[in-house]
């Protein structure tokens, strides 16, 4: 319960506060520049879903279904943007391709260009988005191509139909929950980013909430921050209500066959550019631009003395978020899993919904939490804890639930028939079967608490630096070479959750 | 109503083949049914016959157009085939009536008019607007054969159909299913592993063991006459007792059973003996000993012991028991010709599988 009013109270406080002025706020709200705003959150978050959407079903489709060269490799390689923070994708694509970047510099010597045209704004934040986010679509819909019963579509083809037209009204529609789950993902990845539209300079909800707050304009502030937690609600409701009709449960115990083969003919190679052309613009030119960025900094002798301090903090911050996470997340999922009913499935919901909480939200409700109601917080290590605890807690309660729906409730039973009581019982018998749970829930929380950025800047002690607060602090001055040795920790620590994922569906394939 | 032929039937699957050599053809209007154990290649034939694999020898024709031969390989959307899948196989995001309707052509009007009398065969109508997993599992079965018969199919293929229901409801079903399959006049090919299903459901049987077909005949001559001793043991309960041939018939440890047997005087076969080629009365002085009994409602099924310690099955109507241990007279009273086989030669006995 407590964990649950924690998670309230961000909401709550948001809404005091912007109501405070309600007289203001509804001025703010009749400004065309906010709807402005809404118009830039939701069209951005509409074209990287969609361009994320063209990328993903047809790298999954190729790489699960057709006989596309090298398919084992491109079905490892293409999910991997996702271990870039957006805001380092944002930095490396704006450090290649922006004002005095490495594809301007490289062009500036010979041909003596000096400006190219502007990738900042709205082009620059799609780009940047969309290919940092395609992977969340890519993985959900492989995995139900995967699943998917080939019966369904030898059927389609005994009724007379082709291969093309079974494509289009048996497996696209087939495919359409995991393309709504995948898409919620990417949206709701959208609607809550900072750093690469801040980055990029794209006026969305969350660049704005933050100059807001810088330029102390801080109930508006609030009332955007509002408007933006209504925004994902709606998303995530929108999608649970179409989810909702069409529930397919496929048949159950059907015998996994592997999925069959379809050769691409003359389109073989043409599949083969496109996969080349999408991995080289979501990994290999970041990465390269990265290594190109640390050279030149090691060659131009650029400190490197701070980020030991950096480093330390980040581990500190994200090990005590995932300390403090799981600890949260624990008792609640005992009671949804042990306890099913009305009131734990709300819980459940709960605990799910705070997955739309934007960080830069959660951030500022708690800034003015701390300032009028616990000013001995204000700007200490406990808030910034705080707000991970909230920000993660679906992480850390999915893992958990899955682990514990694992452990068959007879054994608990047993051993209270043995004489031990419940307390005995969670520590003796559902702790260590838990811990493959636990390890799991804290080590994700760990590593993205280690790239979270908003709820870091505005919340942690002053003077505190993080690797995330570091890159940011240097790309907004565009120091590019500063910037690159931490981003390169970022991306090998978030490089960990990934590996494992991808060794997880190759044991599930074979 | 149509007629389908297979001949020389191979294919293989890396190293070995699931079917080899493979001949039969389906009558028009027949069920027939292909039975044997799992793995041995019967899924394999009806895939090929579907269009879903394509044979590495052999041909297909389906009423004497060449579907399948090395170098022609018909789509399955162009054979007209219709297909029952053993997982049902029902579009999630479709209800019923548009999963009926799938495989339709032709104007709304015609294609409604057809859903419907589809549903109204299998005795579904008013369910078109429910969704698949809504229905029962037995249900969804009847709503995949309204499916697969919609577009009257040349020829139906049944893919274990029954196996995922519990076993009431698969006795129901299926004679459901061959109600509508006679009513139509449809030319259907039923797999089975079930030996039970397929004496019933098919108008003859196919058997097939290791990717080979053993014999494919009237469900009665597979039972008396079995071709191989695989088929022998396979359907029904069997034992096998030496015999030599003599002039009158064969002679074993129970007698003389008098038969023309084509093969030369004295050679030694095995013969086939079923529980109910043997009658059993009590007897002190008895070649056989009782050893256990089980009793099956209309009659009871022992187990006896002959003197050369041999084990046969015999079955006697439910009026007469006899305890374990009781000696009893055991006779020969086939009324038909047994089954016979070259003994498989020793060296073979122990060999793994």
């Amino acid at each position: 319960m407590l964990v649950v009013a924690g998670l309230l109270l961000p909401t709550a406080y948001l809404l005091i506060r912007a109501f405070e002025t309600s007289e203001a706020a509804l001025q703010t709200f009749m400004r065309p520049r906010t709807w402005v705003i809404i118009g830039n959150t939701t069209g951005l978050a509409l074209a990287v879903t969609t361009v994320s959407g063209l990328i993903a079903v047809p790298i999954a489709w190729l790489t699960v279904r057709s006989d596309l060269p090298w398919r084992r490799f491109w079905a490892v390689v293409t999910p991997l943007p996702l271990v870039i923070p957006s805001y380092v994708g944002a930095y490396l694509y704006i450090s290649a391709l922006g004002p005095r970047g490495a594809l301007q510099q490289l062009l500036e010597g010979p041909f003596g260009i000096t400006r190219l045209p502007s990738i900042y704004g709205f082009t620059g934040a799609l780009f940047a988005l969309t290919l940092m986010c395609y992977p969340y679509m890519l993985l959900s819909v492989r995995a139900a191509l995967m699943r998917m019963d080939p019966s369904l579509e030898e059927a389609s083809r005994s009724l007379g139909h082709n291969a093309t037209t079974t494509f289009w009204r048996v497996v696209l529609p087939a495919l359409r929950p995991a393309l709504g789950a995948g898409g919620l993902l990417v949206a709701l990845y959208t609607l809550r980013d900072f750093g690469a539209v801040a980055i990029m300079r794209f006026d969305t909800f969350t660049r704005v909430i933050y100059l807001q707050y810088s330029s102390f304009d801080r109930s508006q502030a609030a009332f955007f921050a509002l408007l933006l937690i209504g925004l994902t609600l709606v998303l995530v409701a929108f999608e649970a209500q179409t989810r909702g009709v069409a529930r397919y449960d496929q048949a159950s115990g059907a015998v996994a066959r592997p999925p069959t083969i379809i050769a691409l003919g003359r389109w073989r190679w043409p599949a083969f550019a496109f996969c080349t052309l999408i991995v080289s613009l979501s990994l290999v030119l970041p990465l390269t631009i990265l290594f190109y960025w640390l050279v030149r900094g090691l060659l131009a002798g650029e400190q490197m003395g701070n980020l030991g301090s950096a480093v330390w903090n980040s581990l500190l911050a994200s090990g005590g978020g995932a300390f403090v996470t799981v600890l949260a997340a624990l008792p609640l999922a005992v009671l949804v899993v042990r306890r099913p009913g009305r009131l734990t499935a709300l819980l459940e919901r709960m605990a799910y919904s705070a997955f739309a909480l934007p960080g830069i939200a959660v951030a500022l409700a708690l800034v003015f939490f701390g300032i009028s109601y616990a000013r001995g917080l204000y700007q200490t290590f406990a808030m910034l804890l705080f707000a991970y605890a909230i920000l993660f807690l679906p992480q850390a309660f999915g893992a958990l639930r899955t682990s514990l729906l694992q452990i068959h409730p007879s054994l608990e039973e047993s051993a209270r028939s043995l004489g031990y009581r419940p307390p005995q019982v969670f520590l003796r018998v559902t702790a260590p079967l838990m811990r493959p749970g636990l390890i799991a829930g804290a080590s994700l929380v760990f590593l993205t608490a280690m790239k979270e950025l908003p709820a870091t800047l505005l919340l942690a002690p002053l003077g505190f630096r993080s690797l995330a607060t570091e890159i940011w602090s240097a790309v907004s001055e565009a120091f590019f070479a500063r910037a690159a040795a931490p981003a390169l920790l970022i991306v090998l620590l978030s490089s960990v959750p990934m590996a494992l994922l991808s060794m997880r569906e190759r044991r599930g394939m074979s | 109503m149509s007629q389908v032929s297979c001949e020389g039937l191979s294919k293989a699957f890396g190293p070995t083949y699931a079917v080899e050599q493979v001949s039969m053809t389906i009558q028009p209007g027949e069920i027939l049914a292909l039975l044997g154990p799992s793995g041995c290649g019967k899924t394999t034939v009806l895939r090929m016959l579907a269009g879903f694999e394509a044979p590495d020898q052999g041909t297909i024709a389906l009423d004497q157009r060449l579907v399948a031969r090395p170098g022609l390989h018909v789509p399955p959307e162009e054979r007209h085939v219709g297909m029952v899948f053993q997982q049902h196989a029902l579009f999630p995001h479709l209800n019923v009536g548009q999963n009926v309707g799938f495989g339709l052509r032709g104007k709304a009007r015609e294609r409604q008019a057809q859903v419907q009398a589809m549903l109204k065969l299998v005795e579904l109508d008013g369910y078109e607007r429910r969704m698949p997993h809504q229905l029962s599992g037995g249900q969804q079965q009847r709503v995949a054969l309204a499916r697969a018969l919609a577009p009257n199919p040349a020829v139906l293929l049944l893919d274990e159909p029954f196996s995922n229901l519990d076993a009431d409801l698969r006795t129901t079903l299926r004679a459901q299913v061959r109600t509508i399959l006679k009513q139509l006049g449809t030319t259907a090919l039923f797999v089975t592993h079930d030996q039970e299903e397929a004496l019933f459901m098919g108008d003859r049987i196919a058997v097939m063991h290791a990717g080979r077909l053993e014999q494919l005949a009237r469900p009665q001559e597979l039972f008396l006459a079995p071709a191989t001793r695989f088929i022998a043991e396979f359907i029904g309960i069997a034992a096998f007792i030496p015999a030599t041939v003599t002039p009158a018939g064969l002679a074993t440890e129970l007698g003389t059973v008098i038969q023309a047997i084509d093969a030369p005087v004295g050679t030694s076969v095995d013969m086939l003996v079923r529980p109910d080629d043997l009658e059993l009365s009590a007897d002190p002085q008895g070649n056989a000993r009782i050893l256990c009994c089980t009793f099956r409602g209309g009659d009871f099924l022992y187990d006896v012991a002959l003197a050369s310690q041999r084990t046969l099955r015999c079955v006697c109507n439910h009026v007469h028991e006899f305890a374990p241990d009781t000696r009893v007279q055991v006779t020969l009273a086939p009324g038909h010709p047994l089954a016979w086989f070259h003994p498989i030669p020793q060296s073979m006995v122990n060999l793994p599988k």
